[in-house]
C-alpha cells in the first residue's frame, strides 16, 4: 500500500524544513481488536518496564517528535498518539486494556516504529465544480482561527497536531472508512512513516 | 487616509530583515532541540531516580515568534542546568553514603546503629548496611557490634506468598 504525500503550507515547510504529513485509507469502522492484536499488545506490554519508559524519551525517532513538540511551543513530555504516551499509558493501566480498532493498531504500530499515527474519518472534499474529489485532501497548515498548527481535510481543521481529532473526525462504528496519518518531523525518513502506516493499516484490517 | 506604496529601495531591507529573523528562529529551533536531547538523557542517566524537573508550559502546537523562542531557549537551558545540578548533588549523595559504608565497615562500633540503604548508595534492589551488636544485648554490653547486610527485598505479588506457604 503506497502512502499517500499531504500537502504543507509554504509557512511551515519555510520555518520547518522537512515537516509533512503522510496517510493511507483504511476500509472498515472502529470494531473489537482481533485475538492477534490483542496477543501482540500483550507481549508488547510484557517488553515495556519503568526503564522502557524512561528511555523511550531517547530513542532517536520519539526524540525528533520531542524536539518538534518543544519547538512549536509545547511541553515535550505532553501530547496524544506519541510513543511516550502510549508507554505511560501501558504502566498506568498494567497492560493495555483493549481500546479497540483502530486505537490499539495505531498504538502497536507507534510502539514498534516510534512515529506518531491518528486515525480520522474524513468526507470526501469537494472539488471545485461541486463535486465530490475521490477521497480527503490532507495537508498540514496553520489554524488561523487559534493559531495551532493542524491537519487539514481541504479547508477544515480536522486534528491538531499532538492532539485529539474533532468531534466529526473521531472513527466510529458507523464509519465505512478513515484514514491513518503519520507525521514527519524534520529529520524523520519519510520512508519510516510510511512503514509506521503500512504496520498500522495492516492491523486495523487484520481479521 | 491614503496608502502609499513603500519605496522601492525599501522592499529589499525588509526581505533580507525578514530572513535574517527567519534564520534566528530555525537557530534558536536547533538550540531547543539540543537542550531537549540533552535534558532526556540526563533524565535517563538519573533513572532509577526520578529527576523532579519543572514542568513546561504549553499544550497546543503554534509557530513560535522570535521573543517566544528566545524565551523557550532560555527555559530550557534553564531546566537542563536544574537537572544537571539535582544530579551531581545526588551523585555526591550516593558517593557520600558509600564511603560512609565503608568507614562502618572499617569500624562498625564507632558508628553504632548507623544504617545505610542500598538506594542511598545509587544501588538498584532492598536491603541496607546496618550495624547492629553480635548477641543483641550481650554484643551490645560487651562492645561487639558489626555490620550486618540485609538480605534484599521481601518477597512480592503471588510467588512470594506461594513460597511464604510452601514454607508454612
Amino acid at each position: 500500500m503506497e502512502a499517500i504525500r499531504g500537502s504543507v503550507t509554504e509557512e511551515l515547510a519555510a520555518e520547518l524544513p522537512g515537516i509533512g504529513i503522510l496517510w493511507v485509507p483504511v476500509e472498515g469502522a472502529a470494531r473489537p481488536d482481533s485475538l492477534g492484536l490483542q496477543l501482540e499488545l500483550d507481549h508488547a506490554a510484557d517488553r515495556i518496564t519503568g526503564a522502557t519508559a524512561v528511555l523511550a524519551t531517547t530513542e532517536p525517532i520519539a526524540a525528533h517528535y520531542r524536539a518538534l513538540r518543544a519547538q512549536l511551543g509545547m511541553d515535550p513530555d505532553s501530547g496524544s498518539g506519541t510513543l511516550e504516551s502510549i508507554v505511560r499509558r501501558r504502566l498506568l493501566e498494567g497492560g493495555f486494556r483493549p481500546a479497540g480498532i483502530p486505537g490499539d493498531a495505531l498504538a502497536l504500530a507507534t510502539l514498534e516504529t516510534g512515529v506518531p499515527l491518528w486515525a480520522l474519518a474524513l468526507e470526501p472534499v469537494e472539488a471545485e465544480a461541486g463535486e465530490l474529489a475521490a477521497g480527503p485532501a490532507l495537508s498540514l497548515d496553520v489554524d488561523k482561527q487559534t493559531g495551532a498548527v493542524s491537519i487539514f481535510n481541504g479547508e477544515l481543521p480536522v486534528c491538531v497536531l499532538f492532539g485529539e481529532p474533532v468531534a466529526e473526525a473521531v472513527v466510529s462504528k458507523k464509519c465505512r472508512s478513515y484514514v491513518v496519518v503519520a507525521l514527519v518531523a524534520p529529520g524523520v525518513l519519510a520512508e519510516v512513516c510510511a512503514l509506521a502506516l503500512e504496520r498500522a493499516a495492516e492491523l486495523c484490517q487484520s481479521p | 487616509m491614503s496608502v502609499t506604496a513603500p519605496a522601492p529601495e525599501l522592499v529589499p531591507r525588509v526581505s533580507s530583515t525578514l530572513e535574517a529573523e527567519r534564520g534566528a528562529r530555525s537557530a534558536l529551533r536547533a538550540q531547543i532541540a539540543k537542550l531537549e536531547a540533552q535534558t532526556a538523557l540526563l533524565v535517563a542517566q538519573a533513572h532509577p531516580v526520578a529527576l523532579e524537573l519543572p514542568a513546561v508550559p504549553g499544550t497546543v502546537p503554534r509557530l513560535q515568534p522570535l521573543a517566544a523562542l528566545e524565551g523557550r531557549r532560555d527555559l530550557m537551558a534553564n531546566r537542563l542546568e536544574d537537572a544537571r545540578r539535582t544530579l551531581t548533588q545526588l551523585r555526591q549523595r550516593e558517593a557520600d553514603a558509600r564511603g560512609q559504608v565503608e568507614l562502618m565497615l572499617a569500624d562498625p562500633k564507632a558508628y553504632r546503629w548507623l544504617r545505610v540503604s542500598r538506594e542511598d548508595a545509587g544501588l538498584v534492589g532492598c536491603g541496607h548496611w546496618h550495624v547492629r551488636p553480635r548477641l543483641g544485648l550481650i554484643g551490645m554490653l560487651a562492645g561487639w557490634w558489626h555490620v550486618k547486610i540485609s538480605s534484599g527485598c521481601p518477597l512480592s505479588g503471588d510467588s512470594g506468598k506461594r513460597r511464604a506457604l510452601d514454607g508454612q
